[in-house]
Order: C-alpha cells, then structure tokens, then sequence
C-alpha cells in the first residue's frame, strides 16, 4: 500500500513538473496546444454530424418501415408522356394494388393513397392541410398512432361512409373544428371526424432525405368515396393527383427478389411506361450509409492529418523541451532517477499538452457541432461516446508522438549533461 | 572492508581517432569516515574518477566494488538505485531545479526512492537545518546567492543518508569566504559520520581533507 502510495506520489510530482515545465513557455506551449486542439474539434465536429446524419436517415428509415415498399408515380419526359397516351398507360392508380394482390407469396398486404385536390372548408387561420383517399389499412402498415378514436375501417370503404381521420398538426390547428365527432365540410360534404392522429415525427422538415408525406397535416377520407373538381367550363374533373402504394413484405430478405417482381408486374401492367418508381428504405439506408461512409473517410482524413500535425507540434516542443533540460536530466540520474523516470516525466508532459488540447478541442468541437447543427439545420448528435472518441485519439497520437523525445530523454548520457 | 574500492581502474576517451588515456591503473580505497581530496591539474582526470565513484560513468577496465557489491556489474537501472541509496552529489554548478523551491529541490532524491511522502518531507527539513539554509525555505534558486545555493545542493545530497558524498569543485564557483563556510560544512559534515569525496584544484581547500590524494597522468600518487 505505501509503495502504492509512493508511487502515486512520484507520478503526481512529475505531472506537476511537467506543468511547471510547460508553464514556462507559455507560447510554446499554446502553438503545440492549437494543433490538438483544431484536431480534436475537428475530428469530433466530422463524428458529431456523421452520427446526427446517420441516426436521422435509421430514425427515417425506421418511420417508413424496413419491410415496405413505395410505389408513386414517376415524373415523364416529354417522349414518355406522349408514349403513354400512345399506349394508354392508366398510371399508378388502385388498379396496380389489385394486380399486386394477385402475386404470389410474400406480400402481406398493400395499402393505397391518394391525394385529393380540393379545399376543405376551413377557418381562415388555417392553411396547408391536405385531403387524401386511403385504404383502411393505411394506419396500420405505416403504423400511425391514434390519440382519439379510431382509423378508417373496411366497412367505411365498402359503405363509402363519408368519415374521416386527421392529422395531429390538423387537429390542433382546427382547434374546436378538429375535435372527434365534429363534421369537417369538404366539397359541400360533411365528413364525421372518426379519429385523430398523434403528432407523428415525419422529420421531412429536417431531412428531404425521405419524402415521406406529412402526416400531420393530412384529412384522411376513404379512398372509395368519389369527390369532383368544378372546372371553368362547367364541368366537374376526378380531382385525383398523386398517388402512392405501400406494399408490406414479409421478410427483409425477401425485399430484393419482390422489388424485381414488383416493378416487372407494374412495367407489364404500365404498358412499358416507367411512370411509377419503387422507393426501397432499406435500400435508401445502404446507400445513406455508403454516401455517409465517404463523408466520414474524407473529412476524417481531414481531421486525422490535422491531428497528426497535432501530433508533430507536440513531438517538436518536447524535442525542444529535453535539449533545453540536459543538466535537469542529468541531475535527476545523479540523485537516482532510473531511465524509466525519465521516460514517464517527460510522456506526462506529453499527456498533459495532448489531454489539455483534447479537453479544450472537444468543448470546441461541441460548440462547433451545435453551431453547424443550429445555421445548416443539419441533424446531429453528441453524446459522452461520441466526445470521448477524437478525445482518446488526440491523447493516444500526442503520446506516441511524445515517446521518441522521452526515450531520447532517457537515453542521454548523465556525464555528457552534467558537464556539458 | 573498505566502503568504495577503486581496483586497476584505466578509462579513455576518444576523440575523433585519438584515444586520450585519462586514468590509468587506479587503486583506491576510500574506508567509511574518510574526507578524501583529489587533486590534479584542469582535464587530469579527476571528475571522470568522480563520475566513476558515483557510478554515473563506467571504466573501461577494472573493477568498482562499494561495500563488497561489484558496481558495474549491475544493470542501468539497478546502478540508479545504487546512486540513490548510497551516494550524495555535489557539483560544482549546484544544478538546482528553478522551478522548485529549496525544500522541493532537496526532496528531490525522495521522489525515485520510494520514500513516503511524510519521511521525505521530515529528512528534507533535517537536512536544510543542517546546512543552515532554513530560513529560505520557499525561496527559488534564483532568490539566492551562490553560497546559499551551494548549501542547498549539500542539503540534497545530504538529505537521503548516503554513506558517501561527492563534491566536484564545490566551492569552484565561489568566492574565498563562501568558499571557507562550504568547506567548514563539509567538514561538520565529515565529523558527523559522512564519508566525504571531494575533487578541487585548489591546494587550500584540498589541505582541508584528512587524505589528500593527487591525480598526475592517469595515475593516483
């Protein structure tokens, strides 16, 4: 215990001489510091937006749900639109989610929506929401929430009941029109509030990564009640636009194989008109992972080759430190300090510039993540793994850069110091 | 027995391709309670046998024994420990540490000997009572004059209970009267118990000692 003690007490003393040392040369001191400094706020700023980005694109991913599929019409060219008329291409419509039906295997159900262009009868505060058609399952493939009552049912289809559910942002902007049980006019209809959606974290505000629908803001009407726009002329125009289909497979592993089936059954159906695409989350997330993997080998580079600059101002001030303290060494040699003192005083002069650097980098780096994060909107994360990380390399490269100045230190003749 | 024994001892240096022989054939023998004094002309030699009884230096040939124990025998780090455990040094250039203060610069030896902090701290202020410099106890070197900084590097040595000290020109960067009290320490010290080795060039100095040994071409006379 008391060598133990004694021990501790050595290794105190030679981090509170290596302070001294260092605190004599104050400017040397703070050129050696800036170089871990930039490298570790570098390197924690790349690990921080990386992280944010990454875990945004899973956060995505996981909303729209690694097993479905997203089927929603292509923008043509102009030859693909005229080729379509040509070959009376009908476009993505309810149609596709009878013939997808009729695969075998693997799908365990598709749901459809549609969007409806017509405006809602609504108090003059509020603007922005969206009325859609959708198949009763809708809710439950993309797993909405309910705060209130229920979503829409087969039988409201099949009855064409004129029901509908809204959206979380679409309630509390309704105020008391959005209440359960209240009538929402669409089109001269009035349309019961059966339900009410929690608010649901799309994060497409935040990242255009995914063009995942706003749920929030959405009236969902049964897909099979039919509503018409008036047209100038004076007749009233289906007032269907965009649709979109989502197809639930039943396995990860399936999703390959099924996607290549899919996208052949539409293209027959489609009369070789690729005016649909297939949006698939997982494989988006591969790709948002590779496109993430680049960035973090580039601008980690970046921050590696500016750590190891780091680590050359370190290795410099110490060469300098131990030519500078020859006779110190050599009069520690002469009252007993093994090579190995001499070894370990000098490392902890290394550790205290690279630990001082690290710390100082990180809450630099930390500001600079929020900073990035606040002015870009870009998503990031920070979080006690992710701060000790640039912190643990910025000390280990200023060590292994400190250990030839050391063992130079150790290695000097004591005569040769002491007379010299 | 003899607490250090020199036997055919011979050391060279080279230069470029010259080997310059600086001692040649020594034997010594320094018994505890000595106050030794080795004499020679500027470049004879006398530091390097210094440096050799310290074991900072290894000869080339022959044999170092210190109380029985073949010195060179030993590995780097053993001799370390040798020199922490048994030998006190005094230089000419005091070499104190200016960041420190005079208690810090006599605890110094403690620190890579193993010493609990306490006992280190109690044996350091023994040692600055002694050599009279306790009133400047938390002064830095830089506060003091050379005599005073003299006393502090004798505190030093003097502080872990070496059986020998060595003194390389102690009073070589004084004046005459700060000289003479570094001296008359020297020889409290000797009355005391300590085995002192002590190389000057100054004859006054040197007659001081109880043995005065003299270092011509190599050799020991």
């Amino acid at each position: 215990m008391a060598a133990y003690n004694n021990s501790l007490h050595l290794l105190a003393s030679l981090f509170q001489l290596a302070y001294f040392s260092l605190k004599s040369h104050p400017l040397r001191t703070i050129l050696s510091l800036t170089g871990i400094i930039c490298g570790t706020a570098a390197l924690l700023t790349v690990i921080g937006l990386g992280q944010g980005a990454k875990m945004e694109a899973k956060k995505q991913i996981e909303k729209m749900g690694v097993r479905n599929l997203f089927i929603r019409p292509a923008p043509l060219t102009r030859e693909q639109f005229k080729q379509a008329g040509k070959r009376h291409s009908p476009g993505l419509g309810p149609q596709d989610m009878t013939i997808l039906s009729e695969l075998p295997g693997n799908i365990i159900q598709s749901g459809y929506l549609r969007e409806i262009r017509v405006e809602p009868t609504l108090p003059t505060s509020v603007s922005g929401l969206k009325v859609v058609g959708c198949t009763a399952n809708y809710g439950d493939i993309l797993d909405l929430p309910l705060a209130e009552g229920r979503f829409l049912a087969e039988e409201d289809l099949r009855r064409k009941n004129a029901v509908c559910v809204i959206g979380g942002e679409a309630a509390r902007s309704l105020a008391e029109a959005g209440r359960l049980n209240a009538y929402l006019r669409i089109n001269n209809h009035l349309f019961l509030i059966v339900g009410i959606l929690e608010r649901y974290d799309t994060g497409h505000k935040e990242s255009g990564k995914f063009s995942m629908q706003n749920i929030n803001e959405m009236i969902f009407l049964p897909v099979t009640i039919e509503l018409s726009r008036p047209t100038n002329r004076g007749q009233d125009l289906p007032a269907y636009h965009q649709s979109e289909l989502i197809v639930e497979i039943d396995k990860v592993e399936n999703i390959p194989t099924m996607t290549k089936l899919i996208d052949r059954t539409l293209s027959v159906a489609h009369q070789g008109i690729k005016d649909y695409q297939i949006i698939v989350p997982l494989e988006l997330l591969t790709r948002a992972s590779e496109i993430q993997r680049v960035f973090n080998m580039v601008f980690g580079a970046v921050a590696a080759i500016s750590l190891l600059t780091g680590g050359i101002g370190i290795m410099n001030i110490m060469l300098a430190s131990v030519s500078e303290r020859t006779a110190e060494i050599g009069l520690r040699m002469a009252v007993g300090a093994t090579p190995h003192h001499i070894t370990i005083q000098f490392l902890a002069e290394a550790a205290l510039v690279t630990a001082g650097g690290g710390v100082i980098g990180t809450l630099l780096g930390i500001i600079c993540v929020y900073w990035v994060g606040y002015f870009s909107h870009l998503p990031i994360h920070i979080s006690v793994s992710v701060a000790i990380i640039p912190f643990s390399i910025s000390t280990i490269i200023g060590l292994c850069f400190g250990i030839i100045p050391a063992r130079n230190a150790a290695r000097l003749d004591p005569v040769r110091t002491l007379t010299g | 027995m003899a607490l250090a024994a020199l036997q055919e001892l011979s050391h060279h240096y080279h230069s470029g391709s010259r080997s310059i022989q600086v001692l040649n054939g020594i034997n010594l023998e320094v018994k505890q309670g000595d106050f030794v004094a080795i004499m020679g002309r500027s470049g004879s030699g006398k530091s390097t046998l210094l440096h050799i009884l310290g074991g900072l230096l290894q000869p080339r040939i022959g044999h170092y024994l210190f109380k029985g124990m073949d010195v060179f025998s030993m590995s780097t780090n053993e001799i370390a420990i040798f020199r922490g455990k048994h030998i006190g040094f005094v230089f000419q250039m005091f070499h104190l540490l200016p960041e420190m203060n005079v208690l810090e610069n006599v605890k110094l030896p403690f620190l890579y000997n193993n010493t609990d902090p306490n006992e280190a701290e109690s044996l350091a202020r023994e040692a600055v009572e002694l050599t009279g410099i306790s009133h400047r106890l938390l002064h830095k070197p830089s506060e003091l004059s050379g005599g005073e900084m003299q006393r502090v590097a004798i505190a030093r040595a003097l502080a872990p209970g070496p059986e020998l000290i060595l003194a390389d020109e102690p009073t070589g960067n004084l004046d005459s009267i700060t000289g003479e009290e570094i001296i008359s320490l020297f020889e409290l010290l000797n009355t005391t118990g300590k085995t002192v080795v002590m190389v000057t060039h100054d004859q006054r100095i040197a007659q001081r000692a109880h043995i005065i040994k003299v270092l011509t071409d190599g050799r020991l006379q």
